[in-house]
């Protein structure tokens, strides 16, 4: 069992503007363990003796500003610490045998950043423009010199723009930008070659640089959808959808691959989907 | 207000921005060299590293000139012998000028190399023996690949200080003009001569079973034999380093849970450089792999 403490408090300075502050702290219990190039391999690991939860204390201060009827503005920072992080050691060559403890390292982190809101929530024209500035840095013992490093999924921009536009009371457009700072990844600086005592080839280990050091070429993409509003024979209501996925083709890159059995090793770009159209009809009973 | 508390709310978040850039090349020193519990002191092969997309050619980063020792420890913690090395008539392999002294299973070995192109550089790397162990029994010397009747040993058990056994098995192929590659390394791209010799990758507790007599049954896997005909099958107890570069590198080069793309380092258990200096000890056997019909 675990205690939770949570409070938050308002201050309305006006009808239009409220400041927030808030505090609490979070315990998990489950960690995911996910491999991207195979969805079906995602895992949650759950806590066990030797494996305690992790938890961490998370401070938040926002404003929220109505300068006008159907209109948002939101800022808000946040921090917030990680410790007990545990995750799959990726160096374990063979599970059995090990304790689950031993399955594992464990480490800590933290969070900060700064969110900011520009909303439109009505009107024949609406939607809104949604910034994140965002740092989160993770540590594990031996590992990086057990040093902080960005994980994978650590944006310090992130853009979201959605647009709605009400074309008449059975149609709507709409356009999804997204725009993020590349991910994050561990680049191979050097080489050298290794005999192997066990095989005929050689082995020919990578020298890397700091993990999480380097970025992937920033990520952008422009969805546009037209929907259809209408009825199904009278059974249910309907949607039909034109869509549009990466509407400018932009080829953001999934991961560097590296052929380390050419000499020199070849570095290729693996890009995610180019432009695809898309066509739903949903009905809903 | 809100002119005012933004751009505080900013200020406080931006002043906290950190500076995490990724490191240049940097060259560095390879080390590599194997002791193997009863066999004559190793060869010692010193070189640099090279930038990612260059070519590497082992004669033109090979270190010359280096003054190179191994020390076998005392149990008191001091080198009770000092073994030199000498270049060979090959740059940057070095071999030991006491070419009769053997590795000693059970004791620590420190390798030491100065003399390096910057003055004052200097390489260390330590490697603890495993204990000899020995083939009590092997159930068969012939067998049908894949059949139910796998090549069993029966094993006296190493030893190795702070952690469980763990094995590497390793054949090779005593007549490979003679027979074909077994199913899983025809499929592969190499050239046949490229699996003379194999390995299973490492095998832990898990996967070998301990008797009350304290010996250990351990089933030769299949993976590891590449060649129908006539093998030479090793088992060999490894130290941490080997153990530490080859859980590290099968991460590096893509195994276990890591998504694509993730590249992670190697484990070196070297002071002032990178590279091996891996022991181990083992046993090994001759036997005859016949095909399915």
């Amino acid at each position: 069992m675990r205690l939770d403490p949570r409070i938050s408090a308002d201050y309305q300075f006006s009808s239009r503007l409220k400041l927030q502050a808030a505090y609490g702290r979070y315990h998990q219990f489950l960690t995911l363990i996910t491999n991207e190039a195979f969805s079906g391999f995602d895992v949650w690991l759950t806590t066990a003796d030797g494996v305690p939860p992790a938890w961490g204390d998370q401070f938040g201060l926002g404003l929220k500003y109505t300068p006008k009827r159907n209109y948002n503005v939101e800022v808000e920072v946040y921090y917030r610490t990680m410790r007990g992080l545990f995750e799959l050691d990726p160096r374990i060559p063979d599970a059995a045998g090990l304790d689950y403890a031993d399955l594992f390292r464990f480490g800590t982190g933290y969070a900060y950043g700064l969110e900011v809101l520009l909303e439109k929530t009505a009107g024949r024209f609406n939607g809104f423009i949604g910034y994140t500035y965002g740092n989160t840095r993770r540590k594990f013992e031996n590992y990086n010199n057990s040093n902080f490093y960005p994980p994978k999924y650590d944006r310090t921009h992130d853009v979201n723009v959605v647009l709605n536009y009400n074309l008449s009371r059975k149609w709507m457009l709409t356009s999804v930008f997204s725009y993020a700072t590349g991910q994050a990844y561990t680049e191979p600086l050097g080489r050298t070659r290794i005999r192997d005592p066990f095989g005929t080839l050689p082995t020919d280990p990578l020298t890397v640089g700091r993990v999480n050091a380097s970025r992937l070429p920033d990520y952008h993409r422009l969805d546009l959808s037209a929907t259809y509003y209408s009825t199904f024979f009278g059974l249910g209501d309907s949607e039909l959808q034109i869509q549009i996925i990466n509407a400018y083709s932009r080829r953001n890159i999934w991961f560097y691959n590296f052929e380390l059995e050419e000499n020199p090793p070849e570095r290729s770009e693996v890009p995610l989907l180019p432009i695809i159209p898309s066509l739903s009809y949903t009905i809903y009973f | 207000m809100l002119k005012k508390t933004i751009p505080i709310l900013l200020l406080i978040t931006m002043s906290a921005c950190e500076v995490y850039r990724q490191d240049d090349y940097a060259e560095q020193y390879v080390i590599e060299s194997f002791l193997t519990a009863g066999e004559t002191l190793p060869e010692v092969k010193l070189s640099r590293t090279i930038p990612l997309n260059q070519t590497y050619v082992f004669e033109e980063v090979a270190i010359s000139d280096a003054d190179i020792v191994i020390r076998l420890t005392a149990a008191d913690g001091s080198a009770s012998d000092v073994y030199t090395y000498t270049e060979s008539s090959r740059r940057g392999i070095y071999t030991p000028d006491d070419q009769d002294a053997r590795v000693i299973s059970g004791r620590m070995y420190t390798l030491e190399i100065t003399g390096l192109d910057r003055p004052g550089d200097r390489i260390t790397s330590s490697a603890i023996v495993p204990l000899q162990f020995e083939i009590v029994s092997l159930n068969v010397d012939e067998t049908v690949y894949q059949s139910d009747v796998q090549f069993e040993f029966n094993l006296t058990r190493s030893f190795f200080p702070g952690r469980q056994n763990v094995f590497i098995a390793s054949s090779i192929a005593l007549d490979p003009d003679s027979f074909p590659l077994t199913p899983f390394w025809a499929d592969r791209d190499g050239e046949p001569n490229e699996y003379i010799q194999v390995s299973s990758g490492l095998i832990n507790e898990g996967n070998y079973t301990v008797n009350e007599d304290n010996t250990i049954d351990l089933k030769y896997p299949w993976i590891g034999i590449a060649y129908y005909g006539p093998n030479r099958l090793d088992i060999y107890a490894v130290d941490d380093n080997i153990f530490d570069y080859y859980r590290s590198l099968q991460t590096q080069q893509g195994g276990g849970n890591i998504s694509p793309g993730q590249i992670e380092n190697v484990i070196w258990n070297v002071e002032g450089g990178i590279g091996l200096f891996g022991a181990r000890a083992g046993v090994s056997a001759d036997v005859f792999v016949k095909q399915q019909d």
